[in-house]
């Protein structure tokens, strides 16, 4: 199914506890459509389980993710 | 009390069911067809709006004569059963012959052909392709019904009475279509089959609505399919318009169990309340008109039509024709018996139990695969679509829909359940002779493969056996259970769902019968090695094990340990000493486990099972099958890569220099003051300019070997990614990573490349401030 999506990050706002780089967001476009695949990753020892929603090959911020109208 | 009533319900149409086979079995009048019985071919959702039409022929004809070429096409569509292959290919020839190229393609368009075709040819084939199809998916319906004890096929000859039906049982229908009441129910089934495939259309999608109807009428065909089995005459198939109303309320009845499947791919309670509103219409129609119903097995049409039966020649399969019914019985009996003894013999003979099992299960499976995939499929894979490839069987129905299944559903599941099933020794139970153990096992595995209810195996046993109806029920149950359970745990080990953490969930029959031993375990979710042996719990259980973490709502799943112990110990309280070896802390997790609408949970599934990537971009074989190849998940590198990326990233952590008590105590202050102003720390926390920035990317892209391969795998997604946006350095728009640090801001950590880790943005965010190392912690 095709869908559109906000890039992950797309809206942050940042506090000094959530330090994220915000970088990749001064070139990219925000806005992402394509194929959704979800994918869960299992936890290592160096990293926590986290879940990846990718659209069209990047990752989307799952509260954004909308079927294609 | 509804279920009360459903259960009577259900008895009177046995026992109708009964009484009118019986005056019809004795005659000859073996291999009528059954035409209308059921209407399944499931277009609008289950109900064939066609069903029951004659006049095609003619409403083409006069579409045509008017010049309104679509409409005719139409009309062949819509009443594509009046029609042969041939006529279909000189209706369209006649129609298309005088045309030029553009008139046909305004025709294509007009008969609904979204394509574009670029010459008159291909307009032509796509307008037969499409009328055909439709065709032959109502066929392949109507063959699974007439079929249904045909396991090798259409006068395969291992089933006496596999011969082509004479066309009787539309007479019937039609008859019995004059009873007014049996017109109004069906009238009523279709509209409300037809509203609730509509609002599941708007919620769904056409295909998941559809998928999500034919779910429910799987079961639905079993039964139709199997109805007549309670004759005693295994094979012939008499399945009337009574029948269908009893396969109706037994489809609404599977239709509750397949919806708490399509439940667990929708994460919704919406097919639950589908199933419960045509049961509802059918306990209130059926109710409203049960004194009509009752007065049609003495009715005079139907004594009528009995007379008529006598008086028909009717075609048969020479090679197979008998001259009474006992006859027959006995001769398929003796066939059985010596294939079910040469089957349980033989560890070899796969390809026995397959032929044996699949024609009762794959093709309603199949239908909904269809529905759902057919579509996609074209996309990616139209080769297997030309006409070269359909001739040559290797069109999507005849190779690899079928190999799909074959791979995926249909093999593991039912050959192990029927084969444990056929294998279980009877001869032990109390007054048990050697001769009703076999009977037994027959009766049973009958019952298991034409997907019959567990009361309707005990009524076949009673009969059959020699039993107590209520001892037949409880061997009927418990062993059903056991097969079914047994058999799917090992189907499921096979095919190796445990390694992506697949488990099974605990299902009771979720109704006020539950007993207290069931109960509490309702919602458990077990590994597959855990739930090994557990079901039945006792006899008479009717729980089953749904897959799990295969994106169901978990809301009310009991998936950890301490919730999974309470459970068992309050299965218990009884005394009984039951419940696995033990149950392990780590509880399997699965990439299945998010919630996803049906074709993202049938995708992922069948990304996983079809061999193993039915539709993974992967290079194939002549048969479709994946070639293995070390080509990974779209967007994600193979596990190889992956793991060469893992290796790298740990020995940066391990190697990563720790940074000085001042760094660390300098960076939680400029936290502190960052964290009242509520603003970022700025400047250097980003690592520098965005020229820095780039070139820090770039080191890092090379140091994880981005250069040879064109991209990074992100160590803990493995998804592929890249150093910049630019299309000229990154043709294949990979996303660009984050820089992840070792040491965080708290420990001291900045922007050094020996402190850096190329991550994707979900791993980085999800990581937080958790640390990689120990040092410098507060």
């Amino acid at each position: 199914m095709i869908v559109t999506a906000k890039r992950l990050g797309w809206d942050e706002q940042l506090t000094a506890e959530q330090e994220y780089d915000m970088a990749p967001y001064e070139e990219s476009s925000d806005d992402l459509e394509g194929e959704l695949l979800v994918k869960k990753i299992p936890a290592r020892p160096e990293h926590p389980a986290f879940t990846v929603h990718l659209v069209g090959g990047h990752e989307a911020d799952p509260k954004t993710i909308k079927p294609k109208e | 009390m509804r279920r009360q009533f459903l259960a009577r319900l259900k008895r009177k149409f046995r026992r109708l069911r009964l009484e009118v086979i019986d005056l019809i079995r004795d005659e000859d009048a073996l291999g009528i067809d059954v035409r209308n019985a059921f209407c399944p071919t499931g277009e609008g959702g289950g109900v064939d709006p066609s069903c029951g039409s004659s006049t095609g022929k003619q409403s083409a004809e006069k579409a045509m004569a008017a010049g309104e070429h679509g409409k005719a096409l139409k009309a062949a569509y819509e009443n594509h059963r009046d029609f042969t292959y041939p006529e279909i290919n000189d209706l369209v020839d006649k129609i298309t012959g005088p045309m030029k190229r553009a008139e046909s393609q305004a025709l294509a368009k007009e008969f609904g052909i979204a394509k574009p075709l670029s010459s008159k040819s291909a307009a032509v084939a796509e307008i037969k392709r499409k009328i055909m199809e439709r065709k032959g998916s109502w066929e392949r319906t109507q063959f699974r019904a007439t079929n249904a004890f045909c396991p090798t096929g259409e006068g395969g000859g291992i089933d006496p009475s596999c011969s082509p039906g004479s066309g009787m049982a539309a007479k019937l229908g039609a008859v019995i279509d004059k009873v007014p009441v049996i017109g109004k129910i069906k009238r009523g089934m279709t509209g409300v089959m037809k509203s609730i495939h509509g609002r599941l259309e708007k919620r769904y999608g056409s295909k998941a609505a559809t998928a999500i109807m034919t779910s429910g009428a799987i079961g639905g065909y079993a039964v139709a399919a199997g109805a007549f089995a309670l004759t005693g005459v295994p094979g012939v198939p008499i399945v009337n318009d009574l029948i269908s109303i009893a396969a109706h309320t037994a489809l609404a009845e599977i239709g509750l169990q397949a919806s708490r499947l399509a439940k667990r791919f929708t994460g919704n309670a919406s097919s639950q309340e589908v199933w419960q509103e045509i049961q509802d219409y059918l306990a209130t129609m059926i109710e409203e008109y049960r004194s009509e119903l009752e007065q049609i097995q003495d009715g005079p049409e139907i004594r009528e039509l009995i007379a008529e039966f006598k008086n028909q020649s009717l075609v048969a399969n020479d090679r197979w024709r008998f001259l009474t019914s006992p006859e027959k019985v006995k001769a398929f009996q003796e066939w059985l018996k010596t294939q079910m003894q040469q089957i349980i013999r033989s560890e070899d003979d796969e390809e026995l139990w397959r032929a044996y099992i699949e024609q009762g299960f794959r093709k309603g499976a199949g239908r909904a695969f269809d529905d759902v995939r057919q579509s996609e499929l074209k996309k990616r894979r139209p080769e297997l679509f030309t006409p070269e490839a359909q001739r040559e069987g290797m069109g999507f129905f005849a190779g690899t829909r079928d190999e799909f299944l074959r791979q995926s559903f249909a093999r593991p599941v039912s050959v192990e359940r029927v084969k444990l099933l056929a294998g279980r020794a009877f001869d032990d139970l109390e007054n048990i002779t050697s001769d009703m153990a076999a009977k037994m096992t027959r009766a049973l595995t009958d019952g298991l493969i034409e997907g019959k209810h567990s009361l309707e195996v005990a009524s076949d046993l009673a009969e059959q056996v020699d039993l107590t109806y209520s001892r037949a029920e409880l061997i009927a149950r418990t062993e059903l259970t056991r097969a079914h359970a047994q058999g799917q745990l090992q189907a499921m080990e096979e095919m190796g769902v445990a390694e992506v953490g697949v488990a099974v969930e605990w299902a009771t029959a979720n109704d006020d019968a539950v007993c207290s031993k069931c109960e509490p375990l309702e919602g458990v979710v077990l590994s597959l090695a855990e739930a090994q042996n557990l079901l039945p719990r006792h006899p008479r259980c009717r729980c089953v094990f749904l897959p799990a973490n295969t994106g169901e709502d978990t809301e009310n799943q009991k998936d950890t340990k301490k919730e999974i112990e309470r459970a068992i110990r309050e299965s218990t309280e009884g005394g009984d000493e039951w419940g696995p070896p033990s149950v392990s802390k780590e509880r399997p997790q699965s990439i299945f486990n998010q919630r996803m609408q049906l074709p993202f949970a049938l995708l992922e599934f069948s990304r996983f099972v079809g061999n193993m990537s039915y539709f993974a971009d992967c290079e194939r074989d002549p048969k479709g099958r994946c070639l293995p190849s070390g080509k990974g998940e779209q967007g994600y590198a193979t596990s190889a890569v992956q793991e060469a990326s893992v290796k790298v990233a740990r020995a940066k952590i391990k190697n990563a220099p720790v940074p000085s008590k001042e760094a660390a105590a300098k960076a939680r202050e400029e936290l502190a003051r960052a964290k009242a102003e509520g603003s970022r720390p700025g400047g250097e926390s980003r690592g520098g300019g965005s020229k820095d920035r780039q070139r820090q990317r770039l080191n890092l892209f090379k140091e994880f070997g981005g250069e040879t391969k064109g991209y990074v795998a992100c160590p803990w997604t493995g998804l592929k990614m890249h150093w910049t946006d630019d299309p000229k350095e990154n043709p294949n728009g990979y996303p660009k990573f984050e820089r992840g640090k070792i040491f965080t801001k708290a420990q001291g950590g900045g922007y050094q490349i020996p402190n850096l880790i190329p991550e994707s943005f979900a791993a980085n965010r999800s990581r937080n401030d958790r640390p990689m190392r120990k040092e410098n912690l507060k």
